[in-house]
């Protein structure tokens, strides 16, 4: 395991985007068995997604809502999907230091060409086995939250 | 996208870049194409030159952000002034952390900032999740 001055800390905080409640709560389940290091939060879609971040109704306080360290978009959602929500953070002055990860049962390499254009940080493959979702929420927090530094959003904010 | 892997790594600590090769065999266990650039200066030339011959960019950068010659923010945004190049992932190699950097490094459009590590076993799990991250920039 990576040793460096790693314990767990519950402030990081991940921001999923994601329509669908029955993989929300297999998410949730998922986080709840590994007993992840991180904190999660779902909003349903970009839309939602852009008034948690610019506190708009409910989103206006900090300590309940606080900014992500992380950002989690599922492809396919309504009003605005994965692709239009990225661009829009990274058009952002702010938004746009927070890392965003992309995932999606697509492999179409035209669309994580076009995430990757739009300066997603990474692009993975989504899950609906719990298994597997294990694997790939072990592995990004082994890989985001303990080897990568992730911005401080308030050191900007 | 099965194309052969090829890292690029931007550093002039010899000893990180010497073993470099030897863990990424140890981790992957199959050819990998790695350079090695030792400055800023060499690493610009050799970007150049691929762009002007649109040959295949490599799957991923390392780099590093204090090169004797120039810096790693100031590379990167050489990089991503290319509307072409925008969607090669490039991963901030430092030896220190403090925000400002970090938060400056995912500004100018890096996909990670990674700490340098202390020991081979940190260098081989750094390595593991760059490749399953951006290997085939598709992690599954």
């Amino acid at each position: 395991m990576y040793m460096k001055d790693f314990h767990k800390d519950r402030s990081q905080l991940i921001l999923i985007a994601e329509d669908n409640a029955g993989d929300r709560c297999l998410i949730e389940e998922a986080t709840r068995e590994i007993a992840v290091s991180f904190q999660l939060r779902f909003v349903s879609d970009g839309v939602e997604l852009l008034e948690y971040l610019n506190r708009e109704e409910p989103y206006q306080d900090d300590g309940l809502h606080p900014i992500p360290n992380l950002i989690i978009l599922d492809h396919h959602m309504p009003r605005k999907n994965g692709l239009e929500t990225l661009k829009a953070l990274k058009q952002h002055e702010k938004w746009n230091r927070i890392p965003v990860i992309a995932y999606s049962t697509s492999q179409n390499q035209d669309v994580i060409g076009k995430y990757y254009q739009h300066g997603v940080s990474a692009y993975i493959e989504k899950k609906t086995e719990l298994s597997e979702l294990l694997d790939t929420i072990r592995f990004i927090e082994d890989f985001w939250f303990r080897i990568v530094n992730l911005p401080n959003p308030y050191s900007f904010w | 996208m099965d194309q052969h892997l090829s890292l690029w790594l931007i550093e002039d600590n010899m000893a990180i870049a010497n073993l470099i090769p030897i863990a990424l065999e140890d981790a992957l266990l199959l050819p990998v194409d790695y350079r090695h650039f030792e400055t800023g200066e060499a690493f610009s030339e050799a970007f150049h030159l691929i762009r002007s011959l649109a040959a295949p960019m490599p799957s991923l950068i390392l780099l590093d952000m204090n090169l004797p010659d120039s810096n790693g923010l100031r590379l990167l945004s050489e990089v991503r002034q290319y509307a072409d190049r925008i969607s090669l992932p490039v991963i901030m190699f430092s030896s220190h952390q403090n925000e400002d950097l970090i938060s400056m490094s995912y500004f100018q459009g890096a996909n990670a900032f990674i700490e340098k590590p202390f020991d081979y076993d940190e260098l081989m799990e750094i390595l593991n999740g760059c490749i399953s991250f951006w290997g085939n920039k598709r992690f599954s």
